[in-house]
């Protein structure tokens, strides 16, 4: 394709584009800089592109954009957050050891079976029926991947939720 | 935050009409972004919500920017490239005179003269013998110049 018939197609879903971005980032610096990216990436791509409308992949490389800058934002404020906690608390990672201990595998697995989705499925094959990454990304037909980041996200909710048990108890 | 998605792990309705006005936080952007980079049921839907209505209008000039940055990416391969020919034209270079293992290369003469080079080549050897077999059939010609001169 032609750098000026690629330069049509920018036209015209330049504001498609700009609105993902923006919808997922809600920061019009950061969704300008992505839909550039996202540009970018369709031009390296175009070629390969066998779909009749340009609409839903523009979507998609955006929705890839935009959860790659959201995913390095989370991590780097969850590491700080880590960071801080653990000079609170001393050994944050072994409160879920210690709850089991204290008998509370019964609570981590209704507050497993209380998760909301994405992260239900993905935590009650996981945790409860022992199935593997693999598995998971075959089963419910999503990359392994991201079955991998939701299964971490879970297990910082079920710590969480751990931790607010023990400060309750602690409390009492 | 809840409702997000469906039973099923799809975005819900509610979630995608949520998005579109700009109420979800952060984290669950985030999920919403994850689920659409690999669900082409809910991209389609997302689209269909995606009117001309709701669309915003980038800061500045979109087309012109991303077709300057497209424009220095390729630069940027092609210069790549031609670092890359000019590196593997100068590694051949230097392979083939010899410089990087220190051995004697097609293109510097030995330090040592090969011994055989002393030997006579091939054409010497050809002449030589040639001039002596002439010689020789002279011998016995019975035109020989002795001959020919004891006739003169």
């Amino acid at each position: 394709m032609k750098d000026q018939e690629f330069e049509e197609i920018v036209r015209q879903y330049e504001k498609l584009v700009f609105t993902v971005c923006y919808q997922l980032v809600r920061d019009y610096h950061e969704a300008q800089n992505l839909a550039q990216e996202t540009f970018i990436s369709a031009y390296r791509h175009i070629d390969d592109y066998s779909g009749e409308s340009y609409k839903p992949w523009l979507i998609r490389i955006a929705s890839n954009k935009a959860k790659d800058y959201l995913k390095s934002a989370y991590f780097r404020r969850v590491d700080v957050t880590d960071e801080l906690e653990s000079k609170v608390t001393g050994a944050a990672a072994s409160a879920e050891e210690q709850a089991l201990s204290a008998d509370g595998a019964q609570r981590i697995r209704e507050r497993i079976l209380s998760l909301e989705e994405p992260y239900h499925k993905v935590a009650v094959l996981f945790f409860l029926q022992g199935a593997t990454p693999e598995e998971i990304s075959i089963k419910l037909d999503r990359p392994r991947k991201t079955v991998q980041t939701q299964l971490y996200r879970a297990r910082q909710k079920l710590q969480q939720f751990i931790k607010e048990e023990m400060q309750g108890e602690g409390n009492v | 935050m809840k409702g997000m998605f469906d039973a099923n792990g799809h975005l819900s309705d509610q979630g995608l009409m949520l998005l579109i006005s700009g109420e979800p936080d952060e984290m669950t952007r985030y999920e919403m972004a994850e689920h659409l980079d690999y669900c082409d049921r809910c991209v389609d839907r997302y689209s269909l919500l995606l009117t001309d209505g709701v669309l915003l209008a980038p800061p500045g000039e979109m087309a012109e920017e991303a077709m300057a940055g497209i424009r220095r990416r390729n630069f940027m391969v092609l210069t790549g490239r031609i670092v890359k020919v000019c590196a593997a034209a100068c590694l051949t270079v230097v392979i083939w005179s010899g410089q990087l293992f220190g051995g004697h290369g097609f293109l510097t003469p030995p330090e040592h003269p090969d011994p055989l080079e002393e030997r006579p080549s091939f054409s010497r050897i050809v002449s030589g013998v040639s001039e002596r077999l002439g010689d020789w059939i002279n011998g016995f010609s019975i035109y020989g110049r002795g001959e020919e001169h004891e006739s003169e």
